[in-house]
């Protein structure tokens, strides 16, 4: 990687990428290809399909390079970017499911539901193990999903969220504030009794 | 503060976006609503979870497969750039299948012409059954109306299946011409 471009903003980058500077591109890849896997993974839980999203948001970004205007942040516009491929590939993730469903037979469909695709359990430090959250994240609907990642997560702010899913500040914090309302509800019953945990 | 309005400044009081005098009600209604209380520990609870996630990282070789893939793309356009001399909707697919299959139509159709008209031939015999048992004089040709050495034949019921012998410098080419009873 070279050193001297880690002193450009990202949106100095991209102007450079536009103009042809083919370090600028990979400067750019370097600074947000685990940001974004780390995004797309917690939205699609599968680790193959979010690293091929992630492929293809970069692709994007180097074909339509000239599509950026130095009006909104170039994080924003990347996510964007990874946020509609994530969305895109979670529906086809979702037909596929309904499709293996419904080819089972009714004696088969007690076993081989499929099951998401998770790396091997990793600790988490806390009372939930990585699975039980990732699979508390996976129940919220899209747009409470979308937020709670952004925002907890990627820790975006609320005004970049905003930009990224095109909808007020005010409605983002609200989505996020009962995106984690339903969130808590989800891993509550999980949680062990206060008197456990105090022993 | 109620208990609706405790929820709704759940995130504003967590994320330290409130200001003093909101913040010194939620902490009232907190002091003396246990289920607010409690709520506010789950909350807290779900928010570390999520923070505490491990951050994925991407594989080894993602670069060189993202790089060969730009590779790729660059191949194409070069492709692309070097065809773009017409531009691409001048030629779609359907311009190309319809072309070839025009190319093979007239292919088909001169083919056909060929054939028929050696079946067409004016002079053409017709054989005579084979159940005839006359002798049969066959007269081969080079050139039309031209005579050369008379083979006969006897046909007999047994013959149907015989192939005439081709003699050197005679071709199937000529006219073959049946001259009955002679």
């Amino acid at each position: 990687m070279n050193d001297f471009m880690e002193k450009y903003s990202d949106e100095e980058l991209i102007a450079r990428f536009q103009q042809g500077d083919e370090y600028a591109f990979e400067e750019i890849v370097h600074r947000f290809k685990d940001r974004l896997k780390n995004f797309v993974y917690r939205y699609l839980s599968n680790e193959e399909a979010a690293e091929d999203v992630v492929q293809d948001t970069f692709l994007r970004v180097y074909q339509k390079k000239h599509m950026y205007r130095n009006i909104a942040k170039f994080s924003t516009w990347i996510y964007t970017i990874a946020g509609n491929l994530a969305k895109t590939e979670l529906r086809k993730k979702k037909r596929r499911k309904m499709f293996s469903l419904s080819n089972l037979g009714l004696e088969d469909k007690e076993y081989e539901i499929p099951s998401e695709e998770f790396a091997p359990e990793e600790d988490v430090e806390g009372e939930y193990t990585e699975q039980e959250i990732q699979d508390a994240i996976n129940e919220l609907s899209d747009k409470f999903k979308t937020v709670i990642i952004l925002r907890d997560i990627q820790e975006l702010s609320y005004e970049e969220i905003s930009n990224i899913i095109d909808v007020p500040v005010g409605t983002v914090k609200s989505r996020i504030n009962r995106g984690r309302i339903k969130l808590q509800e989800k891993l509550r019953h999980l949680r062990t009794p206060k008197a456990e945990r105090t022993s | 503060m109620n208990c609706s309005e405790f929820e709704a400044r759940l995130s504003d009081y967590v994320d330290g976006d409130i200001s003093p005098h909101l913040r010194k009600r939620f902490l009232q209604h907190k002091e003396f609503c246990p289920d607010c209380d409690e709520l506010l520990e789950d909350f807290k609870s779900a928010l570390f979870a999520i923070h505490s996630l491990p951050r994925k990282k991407t594989s080894p070789d993602f670069n060189r497969r993202l790089y060969e893939r730009i590779d790729q793309l660059e191949e194409k356009s070069i492709w692309q750039k070097f065809l773009g001399i017409v531009p691409e909707h001048l030629f779609p697919r359907y311009a190309i299948a319809m072309a070839f299959a025009t190319i093979a139509l007239l292919i088909g159709l001169n083919t056909i012409q060929e054939t028929g008209d050696s079946i067409a031939e004016p002079d053409q015999p017709v054989l005579p059954p084979p159940s005839l048992n006359v002798p049969q004089q066959v007269l081969i040709s080079n050139q039309p109306g031209l005579l050369q050495t008379p083979i006969t034949m006897e046909s007999d019921t047994d013959d149907t299946n015989r192939i005439m012998p081709v003699q050197e410098g005679r071709s199937f080419e000529g006219q073959i011409r049946y001259v009955n009873g002679q």
